[in-house]
């Protein structure tokens, strides 16, 4: 028996075939298919140690299956139904009134929008100037520094004209 | 449920209840009430709390109609919002015990007994089953849901794949080391040193009402 196909299961037994061992759950579980069932079903015959697991594997199953249950309060299905019916009212409120809400809510989104456009077209300036006085003062502030850079222009000419005389002078 | 009602298949009823007869979703409430709640019951252990979250499963199966594609599988929809529920309440329960510093309350097996008087079991199987109990608690949640759904309500690992979206091999595993974790507490608490240990403990846990009732 070579070490590596055994699987221990306690100290005493030892299952010779791995492969069928990590079918045991899934047999005992009942979800192999017929093939692999007859397999495994052939290999308990000899192996003691899948045996033993197996029939702990059965305990616990059978434990779990016998846990008691439990009965639905008499009371359960007019609860419930009761619930339903209150939601299906509150609905048809809803329905009711929804299309007065959707229509109010459309209207507050066109007033946003336009109130936004308002003020984004300077139609409320908060300071009190008019959007004219602004624009022409901006106006004039452009063409003065077109100005002051004309005469700076004009201004370094002259003096590269009077640099050339003098040291075409010096000559 | 009368046999009309069986006939009738759950996509046909789910139509019907789009159509506007309200009436006919008891039809679905009777027809998975019992294994909805006893889900919720084995996932929670508290009796009151399954029946208020079985109660949202269902308005929430009713709200979602809309949503359900009529292809036969209305039992994996109605068993996915149960267990999405389910997990959300474990949470919600764990982030209280957190922020208050309490753990699972005293009475909690008082709660989870409170069967209404079915099934009355003697002494050691109640003690069997309060074990057992203990074990699937400390079992991870997903374990839990896996073993459950196979196991106690014997739903194929397709079933549970539908449910939960899990693979199959995902839920293979899952419940072998659920079956695993069981056996390995369950062997644990049996021994003879620690069987005193856990009477002690259940005796505080449960105020001591079963191990009264052995006494006298």
């Amino acid at each position: 028996m070579s070490k590596q196909n055994a699987v221990h299961t306690n100290t005493k037994s030892m299952c010779t075939d791995q492969t069928v061992h990590a079918l045991l759950n899934r047999y005992q579980d009942n979800e192999l298919d017929s093939g692999p069932r007859e397999r495994v079903h052939a290999h308990l015959q000899t192996c003691k140690a899948c045996r033993e697991e197996l029939s702990q594997l059965e305990r616990i199953t059978l434990a779990v299956k016998e846990l008691r249950s439990i009965e639905p309060a008499p009371s359960f299905n007019a609860l419930l139904m009761d619930r339903i019916k209150q939601k299906q009212k509150a609905k048809s409120r809803w329905f009711a009134i929804r299309p007065v809400m959707s229509s109010m809510a459309y209207s507050l989104i066109f007033l946003l929008f336009l109130g936004l456009g308002l003020l984004i077209n300077g139609f409320f300036v908060p300071s009190g100037q008019s959007n004219h006085e602004d624009l022409a003062f901006t106006q004039l502030l452009d063409e003065s520094q077109q100005l002051s850079l004309l005469q700076v222009q004009d201004q370094t000419f002259d003096l590269l004209g009077d640099f050339n005389r003098q040291n075409g002078s010096g000559h | 449920m009368t046999e009309k009602d069986q006939i009738i298949s759950d996509d046909d009823i789910v139509k019907s209840v789009r159509d506007g007869r309200i009436q006919h979703f008891e039809v679905l409430v009777n027809r998975y009430r019992n294994r909805i709640v006893n889900f919720i019951h084995k996932m929670i252990f508290d009796y009151d709390e399954a029946h208020s979250l079985a109660q949202d499963v269902f308005v929430k199966v009713y709200e979602s109609m809309g949503t359900y594609q009529s292809q036969n599988n209305f039992q994996a929809f109605i068993f996915t919002i149960a267990k999405n529920l389910t997990l959300n309440h474990i949470k919600k329960q764990k982030r209280f015990q957190w922020f208050s510093g309490t753990k699972e309350s005293n009475g909690q097996e008082e709660k989870y007994f409170q069967t209404g008087g079915t099934q009355e079991l003697d002494i050691e199987k109640q003690q069997q089953e309060m074990l057992l109990n203990e074990g699937l608690r400390q079992l991870k949640e997903n374990q839990r849901i896996a073993l459950i759904l196979k196991v106690y309500l014997e739903f194929s690992y397709k079933k549970i794949a539908d449910i939960t979206g899990w693979s199959e091999p995902k839920i293979e595993t899952l419940i072998s080391r659920a079956k695993s974790s069981l056996k390995g507490f369950i062997q644990s608490q049996e021994q003879p040193g620690s069987s005193v240990k856990s009477k002690q403990k259940m005796q505080e846990n449960t105020g001591s009402r079963v191990l009264r009732m052995r006494s006298t």
